[in-house]
């Protein structure tokens, strides 16, 4: 999956505003191996966009293509099987399972392919090793956006999709997962595409794009 | 691990106090659905295992009134009303025979010498289509000198219990009556001729001794000639002889009829309409406890919903996520089986032992088609619930 290629399109719920960035009602295409970071205010479509690329929203005008396919014509369960080999997403409210510890969230990935020790040395990094066997409900925000880091990184992915993925964290906790994530897209030789309401200073190396 | 960790996440919300009445209002459904089923098919069993003239066959003749000096006669257009209705698939014309007969029976048996009795006799004919005798024995062609006959059952019964008893005279099984032959002399037209006549069987519907059809008109032509030929009584075949419309043209008509066949009619006609209803009952039990079913796993399905569309976005398939509702559907529908299917057995159990009680045996052959209904129903019910899980897991997973 080497192109992520947007045409015209524009969300349903935003089909009245006139775009004006350069994503919405645009021809961009996303290459592999690049990293981008979409910025723009509330209620422009920030998740929306992750969602479509995700599969899980087709209320859109235009059309989006992996390379030549396009994504309306993708079985809902064809496109599962697309998120499990090939997009991570971290989302916005996390998708968590409260009830589940941090490790068994992390291995409720249809496909691992990092094993236990790598986790634990992530965990560690990010600072919360010692939660590691806690249920996810009884974490603050903070470590359960830190626990949906990990889960979106030890799975195989072409594309990883970030929303929102430093809400949460304060600076230091922030750099640390950046320098972990940009670590790991590299060695997989993925692209990322991340979002962000407001400053993109974290985002080193990634080509800025507004709504 | 992972498989279990699947599993609870989308069944975790079960409350299994209401599944269990789920599964036991079903189950007591479905139980009933069965009884009805067993009961209506063995009711029909029961009123079909009949005698000879099979149970569909009543025989009517015309009302004796003070006007009558001779017996009334069916004329050829009340045959063909009769015909026409609905309920009456065939009309057979009763003929009397108009000639003088009379029987003597030799006794070799049990040590008498001698005549035993002699008796004039009257026979009639049906045509042959109205007697279901298996017995080669039951024809005649001309030149034959041996004529089959058919004898009332009560008859036998009366000789045996009334007659012979009082009269110090020897009892007659009925097997082996069918062994002995006896003269017949038949006369009139000025002439008279010896027959041997034998048993071919017993009836309980006709009441009156029956010879061939053919052997009736030989005789009838041979010592009476030219007599009258219309019916004085007629044999009907019916889907059912007490339908209303049989019954009103019966009376409209003033034709008599023996009461206790339509009675019989009557009671078939009410026992299966009361059984039907109870199948028919259950079936309702069964639908509506179903419904209560296929909303259980859709209101299981729901509860979980935040579980289904974060597993559906962590990439697992909709097809994946069916199966551990279908199984758990699967396991609660064949638990629901069992529960009808030993409810059933145990009163069935209790059903024999009542009517054994009162010296009434059921024929019992209707509990396969009990369990076919109940297999049909957990089939169809498999099928509903894969179908309504599909839906409802396919509609929360985006």
């Amino acid at each position: 999956m080497q192109l992520i290629h947007f045409f015209n399109i524009i969300p349903e719920p935003l089909s009245d505003s006139p775009g004006g960035g350069r994503i919405w009602r645009q021809n961009r295409v996303f290459f592999t191996g690049k990293n981008y970071v979409v910025q723009a205010g509330s209620g422009r479509g920030k998740t929306t966009l992750v969602n479509i690329i995700g599969g899980t929203r087709n209320d859109y005008r235009g059309d989006a293509f992996f390379d030549e396919t396009n994504l309306r014509e993708i079985a809902p369960d064809d496109f599962a099987e697309i998120r499990a080999m090939k997009i991570s997403i971290m989302h916005q409210d996390l998708r968590l399972f409260s009830e589940l510890t941090a490790r068994q969230n992390i291995e409720m990935n249809p496909q691992n392919d990092k094993d236990a020790l790598f986790i634990e040395k992530l965990a560690d990094r990010l600072g919360i090793l010692p939660q590691l066997d806690k249920p996810c409900g009884r974490m603050s925000l903070g470590q359960q956006q830190r626990v949906a880091l990990i889960r979106a990184l030890v799975r195989p992915f072409e594309w990883l999709l970030l929303d929102e993925p430093f809400s949460h964290l304060d600076a230091i906790n922030a750099k640390i997962a950046m320098e972990i994530i940009a670590e790991i897209a590299k060695e997989r030789e993925a692209g990322i595409i991340a979002t962000s309401l407001g400053s993109t200073n974290m985002f080193n190396d990634f080509e800025m794009l507004e709504l | 691990m992972k498989k279990a960790l699947f599993q609870k996440l989308l069944l975790s919300k079960n409350r299994p106090w209401q599944l269990r009445l789920a599964i036991l209002g079903s189950g007591i459904g479905l139980c009933i659905m069965m009884l009805g089923v067993q009961l209506w098919v063995d009711v029909r069993t029961i009123m079909q295992d009949k005698e000879m003239l099979g149970r569909d066959f009543v025989v009517i003749s015309k009302k004796i009134t003070m006007l009558n000096t001779m017996a009334p006669r069916f004329s050829e257009s009340e045959i063909q009303d009769l015909l026409n209705l609905n309920s009456i698939d065939d009309v057979g014309k009763f003929t009397p025979s108009r000639f003088k007969a009379s029987m003597t029976m030799n006794a070799q048996l049990g040590g008498f010498g001698g005549q035993l009795f002699k008796s004039d006799l009257f026979f009639e004919a049906v045509p042959d289509r109205f007697i279901d005798i298996e017995n080669s024995a039951w024809k005649w062609k001309p030149g034959d000198k041996n004529i089959p006959v058919i004898v009332p059952s009560e008859f036998i019964k009366q000789y045996n219990h009334a007659f012979a008893s009082w009269q110090n005279m020897p009892v007659i099984p009925e097997n082996l009556l069918k062994s002995i032959a006896f003269e017949l002399e038949i006369s009139g037209n000025e002439k008279t001729d010896q027959f041997k006549g034998s048993i071919a069987g017993f009836s309980n519907r006709i009441q009156a001794i029956l010879v061939p059809e053919n052997f009736m008109q030989y005789a009838n032509n041979r010592y009476a000639p030219g007599g009258e030929n219309a019916p004085t009584r007629l044999i009907l075949h019916a889907d059912n002889p007490a339908a209303p419309e049989v019954l009103n043209h019966l009376k409209e008509n003033d034709f008599e009829t023996a009461e206790e066949k339509i009675k019989e009619g009557k009671t078939r006609l009410l026992l299966e309409v009361v059984m039907l209803m109870v199948a028919l009952l259950g079936a309702f039990i069964v639908a509506l406890s179903m419904m209560g079913f296929l909303q259980y796993n859709q209101l299981l399905a729901y509860r979980s919903a935040y579980e289904i569309q974060t597993l559906h976005r962590l990439g697992y398939s909709q097809k994946a996520m069916i199966i551990p509702y279908f199984r758990f559907a699967a396991r609660n529908l064949i638990i629901t089986l069992l529960t009808a299917i030993i409810l059933f057995a145990l009163f069935e159990i209790g059903i024999i032992g009542l009517f054994s009680q009162s010296g009434f045996s059921l024929p019992l052959t209707g509990w396969p088609w009990s369990l076919a209904c109940a297999v049909v129903a957990g089939l169809l019910m498999g099928w509903l619930s894969y179908r309504s899980i599909k839906n409802q897991v396919g509609r929360l997973a985006n």
